[in-house]
């Protein structure tokens, strides 16, 4: 195990006063709090503050950590000193940061530590509630199949140690309607409570994965469909697809780059047992590539059509 | 097949967030979660505002702000979320009608 030099991760002096602890503490804090940081190892460095923050904040804590720095340096193994006894004894902090080997080896083990799924909390000794992300495709979000979920919850013995995680599996029916970033509660599928306390609860935050032909806007999704200037021009009948099969849709003659068609009850499920709408956005497309003939049919054109698209833009 | 339960009472919000009951009353006194009901004996709260109580007291306990500072850090949090939501479904949009190069 490392010895953890928690003056060096609060940036402060090993002689720092309890004031400067606390203004070092919440900058940081303020910088890598998950919730407000997008660092991308905001929830590791946030847990190293605050792990650091418990002890020196703590005058007895703060002075049973600085016997020991006698022993240890940073990023060097540590083994505690013989004889040394973990204080234990620790107050509720919501349990949902998971202190280090080294804090648990100096301060004993805490109840409601947690491993690397994101534990939002324990409350006595009800088990955890734990939180994940579901992704969903599109796809799933129309069928009415149950999924089935595999997922680790940890396990505690009677005296609070940490054990290894257990695997579960769950079969799980995504209600109607989801949202991307909506939370489904699965109550007491989290962790498993200690002495006969229920279990927490599994929260599943839903993520819809973007789609290579649909967007998704509310429960709309819209459709970019490329048309050849003539298609525009004169009208057509094509073929799209949507999440649920093919469809024939007819384009009407003279149709605009950007207009939009809407298919009604072609898009994603809503929560009524209704559906959301299909929009068809219409984007013209040239060819790569012109031979003469071509060629010369548009300078035909350019000739007999007395069209000015800049036409706003005149001074 | 599990059970889904979309709204809490005070007492079950506070014992699901680890917290007394009268922080929660503070938190929707101070307007950052709007139970549905008259009065903290009949107050209804969904799975976001559990959510959002949640974020509240976290905030509240690790960046030791008051509550007026986490009601404005949420808001301006869910904004920022909004945004960068529709910032990305809006670029997904208009790089359908760019061409790749």
């Amino acid at each position: 195990m490392e010895f953890k030099d928690y003056y060096a991760v609060l940036g402060v002096d090993p002689g720092a006063d309890e004031k400067a602890i606390k203004t070092a503490y919440r900058k940081l804090a303020r910088k890598y709090h998950p919730d407000v940081s997008k660092e991308s190892n905001a929830e590791s460095r946030f847990k190293e503050i605050s792990e650091a923050y418990e002890v020196l904040r703590d005058p007895g804590k703060r002075a049973e950590y600085d016997q020991l720095r006698r022993y240890g340096q940073a990023g060097q193994a540590f083994e505690p000193p013989p004889g040394w006894r973990p204080s234990g004894g620790f107050e509720d902090l919501d349990g949902n940061v998971h202190f280090s080997e080294f804090f648990e080896s100096v301060f004993g083990a805490r109840p409601g530590a947690s491993g690397n799924t994101r534990w939002e909390h324990s409350g006595g000794r009800r088990g955890q509630d734990m939180e994940m992300e579901l992704p969903l495709f599109l796809e799933d979000t129309l069928s009415d199949e149950p999924r089935t979920l595999n997922y680790q919850v940890p396990r505690y013995s009677a005296d609070g140690r940490r054990l290894e995680n257990v695997q579960k599996t769950l079969n799980v029916r995504i209600p109607k309607g989801v949202a991307d970033g909506e939370r489904i509660r699965l109550k007491g599928h989290g962790a498993p409570g200690r002495g006969g306390a229920p279990a927490g609860d599994l929260y599943l935050v839903v993520r819809l994965v973007p789609h290579p032909l649909f967007d998704v806007d509310g429960h709309d999704l819209i459709l970019t469909v490329p048309l050849a200037p003539w298609e525009a021009a004169l009208g057509t009948r094509i073929t799209i697809p949507t999440l649920s099969g093919k469809l024939q849709v007819t384009i009407p003659g003279n149709s605009q780059s950007g207009q939009r068609l809407r298919l009604k009850g072609k898009g994603l499920r809503n929560r009524a047992g209704g559906a959301g709408d299909l929009y068809v956005v219409i984007k013209i497309v040239m060819p790569t590539t012109q031979d003469e003939a071509t060629q010369k049919l548009w300078k035909q054109l350019a000739d007999k059509a007395s069209f000015n698209p800049r036409s706003e833009w005149r001074d | 097949m599990t059970t889904v339960i979309l709204e809490f009472g005070l007492d079950e919000l506070s014992r699901l967030v680890n917290t007394p009951p009268t922080r929660v009353i503070e938190i929707v006194e101070h307007g950052i979660v709007e139970p549905s009901g008259q009065g903290p004996d009949r107050w209804m709260f969904d799975l976001s505002a559990l959510h959002t109580v949640r974020r509240a007291v976290r905030l509240q306990r690790e960046l030791e702000l008051d509550w007026a500072g986490i009601a404005l850090a949420i808001d301006l949090l869910d904004e920022v979320e909004r945004l960068r939501t529709e910032n990305q479904r809006l670029r997904q949009r208009l790089a359908r009608f760019m061409l790749q190069e």
